[in-house]
């Protein structure tokens, strides 16, 4: 018989730790590599050189070829630059497991609608701070008002749209409609004289269903007819007053009454958008298509136009820059992070990014530079942004603001449930996330 | 046995352990990177769950104590818990019976023995190792009121079109009709569990002048009683977790009609950042998973057949 050598509770525990103890030390020694710096560019020496991590939401290396324009950065600083695209798909998971953990880049973007949580809760640093007056000055007003919170501006844009609406010259031709409509009758009317409801044929279509682009696309609605989500304090709910209410009353009877427009019970995008497969005459959308557009224009004449406003009101349009760069608070590096932040609010950058990435730059010197943008259908989207503004309150808790507004659109719109009663009820939950703040 | 054998053994009994327990331990030491990674990657984060669902935590700051707050807010402060929770429980009331009978029906039909079965096997089970957005997205297009499909198909002979996923008439009833797309997972083991009924008992059922629904009746069924059972868990546990079809479709609209549990969890963690909310929910649906899953175990011992219990 084989003798078994015989393992006593010492031997385990012993083998145990010392298993433990390797597994440990091999994390400790792991987690205390520094990362491999790509090869140096520039001119500093790689003992004093710092790597400044980025995270966006775009592709920027095959968008606008960032890495020529970061080795500039590392050629004037010595610091190397590592851009991380984060497809948006994947980018709430892995902003907020990097936000719990302390594990952000140096910098990253953020949705215009968190800049206020993120400022109010110490996540970013804000922007203006270290970025000359003189450069926030030259951004758009209306861009500005996005990441404006507490006197401060949090973040740098990169991109600027103006919302607007394509319109089927052509199909305008054939039901005789001469103009372009610019007030809400009108485009009612123009809506009924369009919409062809057993071909399938809608006169108007605007973004429904219940998400934050539809939110967006509402707050513009609500500017337009006087109207907010909160109060000019910001203190309580005005969801529920006159202008917003009245603006979700003319939406709903888009819908449900005149039938000119499609809810989201009636229509989903075709293979080639329902616009471009002659399905709606008049469209909600923005200057972010144009660029497509511009290049593969529609088979059929078209234009775009600014969205119609109430005749009895103001002409007010919509604008949004979407993302930000932000700076990381807890940055280890916050004087080489402010720097790059220059950069990227500077004009070789803002520059090349108009020229390769999206021609309409938030920053207006940039942009009366771009000869494109004096050309249609670039300079009517040029014109909106003059009357544009962010129509989004910037509040730490927008994103519970918004979730009962969308709760309550969507019942209105879709649902097609008095106005006055889902608004209030919508208005009794905002104030409750404003209390609880 | 000597008095020095004696003495030997006891001091190797003191010294060392018995062959049982020295197996044991070694074992143990093997499996300790698993257990390790267990208690790193599984067990650590279920604790951390059931502690941040007693907190108001927002991912950004620091987490704050509530107690019980997350738990009596889903009854007293939440209209969509409620709604999400009647939608899961709409979807699994109907997906799960309609997905076993379609399951079961094909195995019937791929149990025969015809030519090239084989590959009717691999095709029905296809869709099961596709990706579920690929999936989603393909439905998509099926499902679209202008351009798809099935609205062709319904306008070809008179029917008007139907708002499939968009209308809230219509959502549930169309992600259920999607679900089973992939029941080929649940038609396999259907397939291998008819395989292994013995024959005998179909002839001694022929013999005594059944008929092909009798047979099935009296003898397919039974003795697949403890298949149905194991797919019905499984389909249940499924489908109360439900995500991906309502977040790439219809991000829980119409009007919240397919606002499915883990949907709404998931906005409240990753949307609005209510971390502690979400978990709180996470394990509530954990305890309604249980309660369900214990049911069926006590209901499945009045109508579940083990071949093996004939033995006990």
């Amino acid at each position: 018989m084989a003798v078994s050598s015989p393992l006593s509770r010492r031997d385990f525990l012993r083998a145990t730790v010392t298993l433990a103890g390797i597994t440990a030390l091999g994390g400790v020694v792991s987690a205390c590599v520094a990362p491999v710096a790509p090869a140096q560019s520039g001119a500093a020496p790689a003992a004093q050189a710092t790597t400044l991590t980025i995270w966006s939401i775009w592709d920027l290396e095959k968008e606008m070829k960032a890495s020529e324009l970061f080795a500039k950065f590392t050629e004037k600083t010595g610091d190397q630059v590592e851009h991380t695209y984060v497809p948006g798909d994947g980018w709430d998971e892995k902003f907020n497991a990097g936000a719990a953990g302390k594990q952000l880049p140096d910098i990253f973007v953020a949705d215009g609608i968190n800049i206020a949580a993120y400022g109010s809760r110490k996540l970013v640093t804000p922007a203006s701070d270290f970025v000359d007056q003189a450069i926030l000055d030259d951004y758009w007003p209306g861009i500005l008002g996005e990441v404006r919170w507490e006197g401060k501006h949090w973040g740098l844009s990169i991109e600027l749209h103006s919302q607007g609406m394509v319109v089927n010259k052509e199909m305008f031709k054939a039901k005789g409609v001469d103009k372009v409509p610019t007030t809400w009758d009108e485009w009612t009317e123009a809506g009924k004289a369009l919409t062809d409801s057993e071909g399938g044929v809608w006169g108007i279509n605007f973004p429904t269903g219940r998400n934050e682009y539809v939110a967006w696309w509402i707050s513009l609605f609500i500017t337009q007819n006087g109207g907010s989500l909160l109060s000019a304090d910001g203190t309580k709910a005005a969801i529920n007053e006159p202008g917003a209410v009245g603006a979700l009353d003319f939406l709903r009877s888009l819908v449900n009454d005149s039938k000119v427009a499609p809810g989201a019970s009636q229509i989903q995008a075709g293979p080639e958008g329902a616009f471009l497969s002659k399905k709606d005459a008049m469209e909600c959308t923005g200057s972010w298509n144009l660029l497509q557009w511009v290049n593969t224009p529609p088979p059929f004449d078209w234009t775009f136009a600014p969205v119609p406003h109430p005749a009895d009101k103001e002409d007010l349009q919509g604008i949004g820059g979407g993302w930000h760069f932000c700076q990381w608070s807890e940055t280890p590096h916050p004087d080489n992070t402010a720097e790059l932040m220059r950069f990227l609010a500077g004009d070789e950058w803002m520059t090349a990014a108009a020229e390769r990435f999206r021609p309409m730059s938030p920053r207006k010197s940039i942009a009366d530079k771009m000869d494109v943008l004096k050309k249609e259908p670039w300079s009517l989207a040029m014109d909106i942004l003059a009357i544009g503004h962010a129509n989004r309150p910037v509040h730490p808790q927008y994103p519970l603001i918004t979730n009962a507004a969308q709760e309550a659109y969507d019942s209105i719109i879709v649902g097609n449930q008095p106005a006055q009663a889902a608004l209030d009820q919508a208005a009794q939950q905002i104030n409750e996330a404003l209390a609880s703040q | 046995m000597s008095v020095h054998q004696s003495a030997v053994g006891e001091t190797r009994r003191r010294r060392g352990l018995r062959l049982g327990t020295q197996e044991t331990l070694w074992g143990l030491f093997f499996i300790l990177p698993w257990i390790i990674g267990f208690i790193i990657f599984m067990l650590s984060p279920i604790v951390a769950s059931f502690w941040l669902s007693l907190q108001k935590y927002e991912v950004i700051t620091p987490p704050q104590w509530v107690g019980l707050g997350n738990y009596s807010k889903f009854l007293l402060e939440d209209p969509l818990f409620m709604k999400s929770l009647y939608n899961t429980f709409y979807y699994v009331l109907f997906s799960v019976p309609l997905g076993l009978a379609v399951a079961l029906a094909l195995a019937l039909l791929l149990n025969l023995n015809l030519r090239g079965v084989s590959i009717f096997r691999s095709l029905f089970y296809l869709p099961v190792v596709t990706p579920v957005v690929a999936t989603s997205l393909l439905w998509l297009w099926l499902f679209n009121p202008q351009f798809g499909i099935l609205n062709y198909l319904l306008t070809r002979v008179g029917v008007p079109p139907i708002g499939w996923i968009s209308d809230q008439v219509w959502s549930k009833p169309s992600l259920i009709l999607m679900s089973l797309w992939t029941v080929g997972g649940t038609m396999v083991i259907f397939l291998a569990g008819l395989q292994g009924i013995p024959t005998h008992l179909y002839e001694a059922a022929q013999i005594d002048g059944a008929n092909n629904w009798q047979r099935f009746l009296h003898v397919t069924l039974p003795m697949l009683s403890s298949v149905i059972f194991f797919n019905l868990v499984l389909g249940i546990i499924g489908s109360f977790q439900t995500f991906t079809q309502a977040y790439v479709m219809t991000g829980g609209g119409p009007v919240n009609s397919t606002l499915f549990y883990a949907l709404y969890l998931y906005r409240n963690a990753f949307k609005l950042l209510q971390m502690g909310y979400a978990s709180a929910m996470a394990w509530v649906l954990l305890v309604i998973i249980l309660v369900l899953t214990w049911l069926q175990f006590r209901l499945g011992r009045s109508w579940v057949y083990y071949e093996g219990e004939s033995f006990k």
